[in-house]
């Protein structure tokens, strides 16, 4: 819980004030914990439906999600979640930022923002997730991001049903350590943006080996611009792909309740990202089983 | 000179993080007067310009405001008497 107080003044001409102090307190509400439920083609049970990875993962963690992460790409059907659950979702558009800004995908973000259902929280990013990753690889420039996330968003605004929270999904990485302000420059705006979500990964080695050095930047910058605090991915960092992570049951264990512990109250939704791909296996489940069980408590509240 | 006067309150006390916050705030000063001063024209011949109306506002307000948790509030509206604000908790 936060206090605070807002005070109005007015003042006349002559310089003559008075003012009126309005106190006021924001609270979280209990955070729920989710999962992401792979879906990469190179991911383990790639002949798994889709509905197959969600029961698997489900099961996995205790028979409830509190959030679950999906990642359209360039597809407008609704959401696959089941109806109520919390959901997080971004589009990628092909990575084509130039594209977006000269109006190529207007219909299909019209289109995917229409056929988003109204019975859950839904937390959208019209755009690709953790910018950063891309900008500097140079599959495009931050004035692109910026451009198409300016024509993106009233887009969506004006076609989405009003649960849908328009949520920018920042790489942890660009705050976690020393440098809190070098996401900044990507902000686009307080009317352009509700939620605040970050992608933030465990690292054995430097600032994120604490629950503080994972979360707290990301969390203090978002509070700075009063939005809505989110994790969108959070797991261990840098397992290889082969999973040869050097991750111990026990380790994992601690930074899952670590995690938990800190984001309790904090964050409105966390999920895990619970997937195995080309570049890296982040699963927990059959491979860290205290480490599973912590988080399906936490999936259960 | 008098002093302007100025009252508020807010919808709520409490809010969710991420829920909107409304403020409406009502403020007056009773020095501030609003009037217009009409000129015109007339010519040596008795003829009449139309008129010039230049309204004006003696002692007029502003509201400005601080927050300690650094929240952006926005002006919705504002009919001179009655502001409302709205920013996110």
């Amino acid at each position: 819980m936060a206090a605070g107080t807002v005070t109005f003044k007015v003042t006349d001409k002559s310089g003559n004030t008075q003012s009126v102090p309005l106190p006021y307190t924001t609270t979280v509400p209990a955070t729920r914990y989710g999962a992401f439920c792979g879906y990469f083609n190179k991911a383990q049970n790639p002949n798994e439906t889709d509905a197959q990875r969600r029961a698997r993962v489900t099961a996995a963690f205790g028979g409830k999600l509190g959030i679950e992460r999906q990642y359209p790409g360039s597809g407008t059907s609704a959401p696959t979640t089941p109806v109520g659950c919390p959901t997080i979702l971004s589009w990628d558009w092909n990575a084509d930022m130039a594209g977006v800004v000269a109006g190529n995908y207007d219909s299909q973000i019209i289109q995917a923002a229409q056929n988003l259902p109204s019975d859950r929280v839904i937390y959208a990013s019209p755009l690709q997730h953790e910018p950063w990753l891309h900008i500097n690889a140079g599959d495009y420039t931050l004035a692109q991001y910026q451009q198409a996330w300016q024509r993106s968003v009233p887009l969506f605004r004006a076609n989405a049903p009003s649960n849908v929270k328009i949520t920018l999904i920042q790489d942890g990485y660009t705050v976690q350590g020393v440098n809190s302000a070098a996401w900044r420059p990507i902000y686009p705006g307080d009317n352009m943006v509700d939620v605040l979500a970050w992608d933030c990964y465990w690292i054995t080695g430097g600032p994120r080996v604490t629950a503080d050095g994972v979360y707290g930047n990301c969390l203090r910058e978002t509070q700075l611009k009063g939005k809505e605090f989110v994790v969108a991915e959070t797991s261990f960092g840098a397992p290889g792909p082969t999973g040869g992570s050097g991750w111990t049951d026990s380790q994992v264990t601690t930074l899952t309740n670590n995690a938990i512990a800190y984001l309790d109250g904090k964050a409105t939704f966390v999920s895990w990202f619970e997937s195995n791909k080309e570049d890296g296996n982040w699963l927990i489940e059959g491979i860290h089983p205290t480490a599973q069980s912590a988080w399906s408590t936490a999936c259960s509240r | 000179m008098a002093n302007p006067t100025i009252g508020g309150s807010l919808n709520n006390t409490s809010y969710a993080v991420g829920a909107t916050m409304t403020a409406t705030i009502t403020y007056g000063d009773t020095d501030q007067k609003s009037g217009t001063v009409t000129f015109k024209i007339t010519d040596a011949e008795g003829n009449v310009s139309a008129n010039l109306v230049l309204p004006y506002l003696i002692d007029p307000l502003t509201v400005s405001y601080v927050d300690s948790l650094g929240k952006v509030w926005t002006k919705i509206s504002d009919s001179g008497s009655v502001a409302v604000f709205t920013a996110t908790a």
